[in-house]
């Protein structure tokens, strides 16, 4: 029998795998699945021009970044848009690295900056002598705030920190203290000869767009709020919040320039930026005490009202010219360093938390309540020209219960959420994928396009040590 | 015309309960049933009978049959996400094999005989960086069922056979963690453990002039996997530290593999042509959820519900005695998918089955054949098919090959 195999086996064998290579080519083929046809509807993204502060121009670990910047909002709406007509996608493009942050001090009134590179994280032992992270910042690179605005026009037009009434500010391109340094690298003019520099407003409707998305308006609240409130709440100054017939007008100006010649666009309204990790990581009660602790600053701080107990008591700050103790809904910065609130007393009467480390309660119902004010605007106004409304307001509440996308949760949870980057304020590359998702979705719902989303999974996450 | 008849209301039957089959079952049990469409219940065309219906043992006209085979399964998906994100899979090669032998005793009632097969089993194979793979990278499912069996001749028409099941099987699976380390690792996880679990196998056959019928049951087994292994690579050395993840622990899990009814005939068209029909329930609702309980109390367990759905395949085939030397087969079959919308999950991409086979047998000598067949699945494209757990929707579609060859030897 054997034999009669071997004999089969050599007679056939060519035949067999020549059977068996083509039952392998035909194997190997792969089912094809054929990508729908986008469509713009009724817009048209040929020209798109991104208007806005921080999260548009793809801010986030504490500064404007080239990986930040190829993977902003902006960046990534283009890159929907150009399934569907969408044009060259332009921005004024840092160089790879460690991008650049601004510190601002005051110096009698002047303005000082002082530039750093993003934050980073590193693995330490914290005062409890327990495994954590600390933050550090990257040193920057010079060259990048160098000026580009000769490579313009740039489609990409937001630029961090700005407030809603300072887009047509001709001050804002100026490279000196008077300016923003994000804007004066690529402003077509930063006003050297006239000392009135171009606006970007102006360097908007110059390219004539088709479409334009607008997210602005979080600073005009938030720079007070980042500041524990240290500002006024109505004022122009770097840490009020802006007068609301201010942002009235800016918006009505904004809007009414870029629709002049009948742009469509989609307008983002103002999340409750309370619910950041910045506001977060340190609760109100982070005061640990033990009994003894706290009826040894019960018996010594009772004339001022303070009761102490064991375990968790709400922080004392500087309030005016005394101190009080913080109560529940009100806020402690990320600007507190953990460690001296773990070991060093901070937080105790002794050593209160500086005030603009701090939102009470009555900072924390203004911010609220004119973030809903300048909210009715933004949506006003959306209305009114018949523009995409990206609410992103309750886009931010749903990240309190946490989501999930394609398989990845994201939530506020600081470095761990997926969400946001490392300085707790401004969305991780795949939470500003997430958030442009957002506008798309307003944007197909108005205009009746059929623009894909953007697949966070495609971004880069938060880099841990 | 009556197998006509049967096809037609086999058919119907079909689409009025919307019935379904697939997903890890594997089809190739056999060199000669891969060929005639993936079920031989309904007729003893080989030891092959002991797996499909040990009633069918008495049937063999040889004191001692023989049979073994492998098959080299191919499965290639393509993925088209919601977010227009495309993936194509690494392809994944499994060897199913079987081993059969039934031999007659003196009295020629009595027949024993051994299966050793791979019923259940799967591969799925997406490269690692592709957009699901928080979900799912690798995954695979491994079985083989021992099953001594023996067969009994009732009456000159009916036998009864019946072994129980020892069943060996594995679970291994990888998937991306959403964390990235400094120098831009993302972290992963790998679950691998084994189980054992025991059941049955219990078949009627019939015979009579040129019909022939088969009522099965084989039973659902309950696999639990006990201190598998999950080890999480490139976890950023913070998370070890502060004990979010450890980098290794250990895991339980349990794999429902459901029960298999049959209901299946051939009808001896005439001395050269057999047409077989079949049907098979498959109660694929116990496959509720695959869930993987860590030891390690600080992680959370993952459960990836599936809810299966019940479902029902129809097998036709045909087997011709084309020339003196040579046996040509061929198959159809309708696999209904058990899973439901919302939960498909790019682990195991399946979905409804049009199933086309061809095989044949080489007589070499007398007592000793070459079996050889082809089997091409495809399986239907899945427009927009969610899974609401984990949020990810897209477009899947596959093809699944199947080539098989096998021998026999009658003593």
């Amino acid at each position: 029998m054997w034999e009669s195999v071997h004999n089969l086996y050599s007679k056939q064998m060519k035949r067999l795998s020549a059977a068996l290579f083509l039952i392998i080519i035909i194997a190997s083929c792969r089912p094809e699945l054929d990508t729908p046809r986008y469509n713009s509807g009724d817009a048209d993204f040929a020209r798109f021009v991104a208007l806005g502060s921080s999260q548009m121009a793809g801010f986030n670990d504490g500064a404007l970044t080239r990986t930040g910047q190829e993977n902003s909002i902006s960046a990534i709406l283009a890159d929907r848009f150009a399934l569907a007509g969408g044009g060259n996608f332009n921005q004024p493009y840092v160089n790879p690295g460690f991008g650049f942050g601004v510190v601002v001090t005051e110096d009698q009134g002047v303005s000082q900056f002082e530039y750093t590179g993003k934050l980073e994280l590193q693995n330490t032992v914290n005062c409890l002598q327990q495994a954590d992270v600390k933050t550090y910042m990257t040193p920057h690179n010079p060259v990048d705030r160098n000026w580009i605005g000769n490579q313009g026009p740039f489609n990409n037009l937001a630029v961090p920190n700005i407030k809603s009434f300072q887009m047509y500010s001709q001050q804002l391109g100026r490279s000196g203290s008077t300016g923003n340094p994000y804007y004066a690298r690529f402003a077509s003019d930063t006003g050297a000869t006239t000392g009135l520099s171009s606006t970007i407003l102006e360097e908007a409707v110059r390219q004539n767009p088709t479409f334009f998305s607008l997210w602005i308006g979080n600073n005009d609240v938030f720079s007070y709020g980042f500041s524990g409130g240290s500002g006024s709440v109505s004022g122009l100054g770097p840490y009020d919040i802006t007068p609301v017939d201010t942002f009235s007008n800016a918006i009505d100006n904004i809007v009414n320039s870029l629709t002049g010649n009948r742009a469509k666009g989609v307008i983002g309204n103002l999340p409750d930026l309370t619910s950041l990790p910045f506001y977060t990581v340190i609760p109100w009660n982070g005061l640990i005490l033990t009994a003894q602790e706290a009826a040894a600053l019960t018996l010594q701080w009772s004339n001022l009202g303070f009761v102490f107990q064991e375990g968790a008591n709400g922080f004392i700050y500087v309030a005016g010219s005394g101190l009080k103790q913080m109560g529940p809904g009100e806020l402690v910065t990320l600007k507190v360093s953990l460690d001296s609130v773990r070991c060093y007393s901070m937080g105790e009467p002794t050593q209160p938390l500086r005030a603009d480390c701090v939102l009470d309660s009555s900072e924390v119902s203004v911010v609220r309540s004119r973030i809903s004010t300048f909210n009715n605007k933004l949506f006003a106004v959306a209305q009114s020209k018949n523009l995409a409304f990206a609410d992103l307001n309750s886009f931010y509440k749903t990240l309190q219960s946490g989501i999930v996308f394609n398989g990845n949760s994201y939530s506020i949870e600081y470095l761990t959420g997926s969400m946001f980057s490392i300085d707790g304020i401004y969305p991780s590359s795949r939470g500003y994928a997430l958030i442009a998702n957002v506008f798309i979705d307003a944007i197909n719902a108005r205009y009746k396009s059929n623009l894909p989303p953007a697949d966070p999974n495609a971004y880069p996450g938060v880099r841990l040590p | 015309m009556r197998i006509f008849k049967l096809t037609l209301s086999g058919l119907i039957l079909l689409i009025a309960f919307g019935a379904k089959a697939g997903s890890f079952q594997i089809s190739a049990q056999s060199i000669k049933a891969l060929g005639m469409g993936g079920s031989l219940s309904g007729h003893a065309f080989d030891a092959g009978t002991v797996f499909f219906n040990p009633g069918g043992m008495t049937a063999l006209k040889d004191k001692t049959v023989f049979n073994a085979g492998i098959s080299a399964l191919m499965q290639r998906s393509s993925f088209l996400g919601t977010e227009n994100q495309t993936a194509e899979d690494d392809g994944g090669l499994s060897l199913p094999f079987h081993i059969y032998v039934s031999t007659k005793l003196k009295n020629e009632r009595l027949s024993v005989g051994l299966s050793v097969n791979t019923p259940f089993g799967y591969l799925s194979n997406w490269k690692d960086d592709w957009t699901g793979r928080f979900i799912s990278q690798t995954f695979r499912i491994r079985t083989i069922y021992f099953q001594p069996t023996a067969a009994y001749k009732l009456n000159d028409n009916l036998s009864l056979g019946a072994g129980p099941v020892l069943a060996t099987g594995s679970i291994y699976s990888t998937r991306a963690l959403p964390y990235t380390t400094s120098d831009g690792k993302e972290s992963s996880m790998e679950l691998n453990g084994s189980g054992t679990a025991v059941g049955a196998n219990i078949g009627f056959y019939y015979a009579k002039n040129k019909l022939t019928l088969g009522l099965t049951w084989r039973s659902g087994v309950n696999m639990k996997i006990k201190d598998g292994e999950a080890e999480f690579n490139d976890i950023p050395t913070s998370l070890l530290q502060n004990g979010t993840y450890p980098t290794g622990t250990s895991f339980d899990s349990e794999l429902n593999i459901p029960s298999v009814y049959s209901i299946a005939g051939g009808y001896i068209l005439n001395d050269r042509v057999i047409l077989t029909l079949g049907f098979n329930f498959i109660q694929w609702s116990v496959f509720e959820s695959l869930d993987y309980d860590f030891a390690d109390p600080t992680l959370t367990d993952i459960r990836t519900v599936r809810n299966y759905d019940n479902t029902l395949s129809f097998r036709a085939g045909i087997e011709a005695k084309a020339f003196p030397k040579i046996t040509l087969r061929g198959g159809l079959a309708l696999d209904k998918s058990p899973v439901l919308d919302n939960y498909m999950s790019p682990d195991i991409p399946d979905d409804d089955k049009v199933i086309i086979s061809a095989g044949l047998s080489w007589k070499i000598k007398d007592n000793f054949s070459f079996d050889g067949s082809f089997m091409l699945e495809n399986v239907r494209e899945h427009r927009e098919s969610d899974n609401l757990p984990y949020n990810f929707n897209g477009t899947y579609n596959s093809f699944i090959y199947n080539v098989g060859i096998g021998a026999q030897f009658i003593f």
